[in-house]
């Protein structure tokens, strides 16, 4: 059952059309998130969802019942800007118990709520200390309970690590995900990074100028995105410019800029349609020995940078284009800027799609 | 006889920089040698005195002790305009009242420098920043991703030969910060800047700089390239600040001139070849999450652990599995998704890694958790 359902939701600011008819349903329990770069119309959405935005058009459901008219308080909702915007001359009780007195809440119906909230974070030993003496995985489960303590199942959060450092970050929106999975809570969540939406999401809704351009799974956005835009958003790749020269029911032989011929995988193109292969850096294999499989292409290292885990190398094709290969460490050879190669990669690991009608720099705009 | 005019070579210098605020030590006894043409970076957590750091190289703060020395010359009471020193901190102020072409053309403008010349670049850096459409724009008209591009470009086309930046792709949407953090590496190096950069984020450390400085607490615990500084961190606190990292205890059983024989305190037995320390000693072993392997197999072998699989995560082309041991420790492991990987949560496996990819600590006084605590 659907516990947040937008349908045909639109919303324009001046002459801006911020969200352009967005349809969206968020199943119980799940963890969606909006991701898409900045001004794409993610924040709106969640404001629209919580009611501190009204839409122009469209319908805004929250379990079975249109919440259009409902003011934002009485959405049952938990809206978090940011996690850790706790407020820090107030003990871990007194920022869980703020919102229920807010709403006039009896006593007894306050510790009762306050305490449950804070034993399912695993807090309740705790309530008397202020935030400074709290680590910042505590200072997330205050957030987190301070946004349900008044009830709500539902939870918004606008980039609600934005203002951590990466390595704290990088622990947290795991721990994020476990605390709403363990409490059993529905949560979407906005953010323009994309390795924080697939750590934390069920599914990841991908917004670009205003519109949804794909919902889906982390590992199927990364390995099926439907144009483009998003193979480039999600993740890195390198795009060839070609031709389709033959066209079985699953395979294509195509032809890029110099004349070389490359094979891959793809369906529903025809001979003579203009296509562009994308290659994400990590199927790319440099001077790999034996049959690696049928695509060769020969070019020179422009650039590498040692990464740690992996060593990045731009190689400049004889047709001019740049390849970008992510080569494991532990393949032991450095690059030289100059050197001669040869780049292999898989039929099926490569991405076809035809040819943007906007040129391809226009397909690619984060812009 | 021709009298050469030698040229003072832009290179900053730090020696025993010491900084207090009230009883809060910001820095502790810094020394920096950051050459001419280098990429330095100053990497750390939130807290650690990076910024603190620029501001003394800048001139904006004054050291309780130590020296400061820019182009050869003691700059302590040089005024901050003098020190012939660009800087881009995270309040970039660009001019309200100037149009971003004005914005980023000021430094060589008022230089009076060819227009011809520095227009060209600044043009292209502008395309770079993919910002070229906006340059008629006012900086109130733009997002603060946008304007923090702007103060990039204006601080790249300054004139000034040394670079000092604060967190310079900072407020950024995640994908363009990864695109500009290798532009901006070639720009410094195109133009044959001194970069002297501060981040919390030590992947963009790893990918722009020369030379990385890891600072904690107001000192630094480590300088090096970032080769030297993966393949041997001198620190629990560096390899753990520098990725995902699993950390065994346990104790030296026995050992030879180059492998020792470690009895984990949870059970089981690692070889290792790295930080020979004596019999009996206590120590913390640190693997990464990308130098461990699964087999589903071979048991029994040196460095195989079993357990079974608990979690795993995809994450942009490799997965994260989460691995409960038998002996009870949790261990992170990460390996490229390949289309046919098929390890799935609750499949018992064996976790393999190579003796030399271990690397051997001591055990800290206070603790693990104290030893890689930011602060």
């Amino acid at each position: 059952m659907p516990d947040v359902k937008l349908v045909n939701v639109s919303k324009r600011f001046g002459k801006i059309v911020a969200v352009d008819r967005v349809s969206l349903s968020v199943h119980d329990g799940e963890y969606l998130t909006l991701l898409g770069p900045s001004g794409c119309g993610k924040t709106t959405v969640l404001r629209i969802i919580s009611g501190l935005t009204n839409p122009d058009e469209g319908e805004v459901y929250v379990g079975e019942r249109l919440v259009n008219d409902v003011p934002v308080e009485e959405r049952g909702i938990g809206f978090v800007f940011q996690l850790f915007a706790v407020f820090p001359h107030l003990t871990v009780w007194e920022n869980v118990a703020f919102g229920p007195r807010v709403l006039g809440w009896s006593t007894e119906r306050i510790e009762e709520e306050c305490l449950r909230v804070l034993r399912m974070v695993r807090l309740e030993n705790r309530i008397d200390a202020y935030p400074n003496e709290l680590s910042f995985g505590e200072l997330q489960k205050v957030g987190l309970a301070r946004a349900i303590a008044t009830g709500s199942k539902i939870l918004l959060l606008d980039e609600p690590l934005g203002a951590l450092d990466a390595k704290v970050r990088g622990e947290l929106r795991l721990e994020l995900r476990r605390l709403v999975k363990d409490l059993g809570l529905t949560a979407i969540h906005v953010t323009h990074d994309q390795e924080e939406a697939m750590v934390v999401s069920d599914r990841i809704a991908v917004m670009r100028k205003g519109r949804i351009v794909q919902v889906d799974t982390p590992p199927r956005l990364y390995s099926h995105p439907e144009n483009v835009f998003l193979v480039n958003f999600i993740g890195e790749a390198s795009f060839l410019e070609g031709t389709v020269k033959n066209a079985g029911k699953t395979a294509l032989v195509v032809e890029i800029r110099d004349g070389s011929i490359i094979r891959v995988s793809g369906k529903s193109f025809r001979i003579g349609d203009r296509v562009v292969v994308a290659l994400r850096p990590e199927y790319v294999k440099i001077n790999a020995k034996g049959n690696v499989g049928l695509n060769r292409l020969h070019g020179r290292v422009e650039r590498t940078k040692f990464v740690g885990w992996f060593t990045r190398v731009e190689v400049r094709l004889d047709n001019g284009d740049l390849i970008v290969v992510e080569e494991p460490m532990s393949n032991g050879h450095d690059f030289e800027v100059g050197e001669d190669l040869a780049l292999t990669f898989r039929p099926r690991d490569a991405l076809v799609f035809h040819y943007p009608e906007e040129g391809l720099q226009r397909a690619l705009s984060l812009e | 006889m021709i009298c050469r005019v030698v040229m003072p070579l832009p290179e900053v210098k730090l020696e025993d920089v010491m900084k207090k605020y009230g009883s809060i030590v910001a820095l502790d006894g810094v020394n920096l040698h950051v050459a001419d043409g280098e990429y330095f970076t100053i990497v750390g957590p939130t807290g650690a005195g990076k910024t603190t750091t620029l501001m003394v190289i800048a001139g904006l703060v004054k050291p309780d002790h130590g020296s400061v020395c820019i182009d050869g010359r003691v700059v302590n009471d040089v005024l901050p305009e003098e020190r012939n020193v660009g800087f881009m901190f995270q309040s970039f102020d660009l001019f309200p009242h100037l149009s971003v072409w004005d914005n980023v053309t000021y430094g060589p403008f008022v230089r009076g420098w060819n227009p011809e010349v520095y227009g060209k670049s600044a043009r292209e850096m502008l395309e770079l920043v993919h910002l070229a459409g906006r340059f008629d724009a006012f900086p109130r008209e733009l997002s603060g991703g946008m304007q923090q591009r702007i103060a990039l470009v204006r601080a790249l086309t300054s004139g000034a030969r040394i670079l000092l930046l604060d967190e310079p792709l900072g407020s950024l949407d995640a994908k363009i910060r990864v695109e500009l953090r290798y532009e901006l590496r070639s720009l410094v190096k195109d133009l044959r800047l001194t970069a002297i950069h501060v981040t919390h984020d030590m992947e963009e450390a790893m990918i722009v700089s020369d030379r990385i400085a890891i600072l904690r607490k107001g000192r630094i615990l480590q300088v090096g390239t970032p080769h030297e500084v993966y393949s041997n961190p001198t620190s629990l606190f560096v390899i753990n600040f520098m990725g995902e990292t699993n950390f065994l205890e346990g104790i030296v059983k026995n050992r030879g001139e180059n492998w020792a024989n470690i009895e984990l305190r949870n059970g089981g037995n690692v070889r290792v070849t790295n930080g020979m320390m004596g019999v009996e000693k206590d120590v913390v072993l640190a693997i990464r999450s990308e130098d461990l392997f699964f087999n589903k197999r071979r048991v029994g072998e040196t460095n195989s652990l079993s357990g079974y699989i608990e979690g795993s995560k995809f994450i942009s082309g490799y997965i994260r599995y989460e691995v409960r041991l038998d002996n009870g420790e949790h261990i992170i492991l990460r390996r490229l998704a390949s289309r046919n990987d098929s390890f799935k949560v609750s499949d018992r496996v064996t976790v393999n890694f190579s003796p030399e990819k271990v690397l051997v600590y001591p055990c800290p006084e206070g603790g693990l958790e104290r030893a890689l605590s930011p602060d």
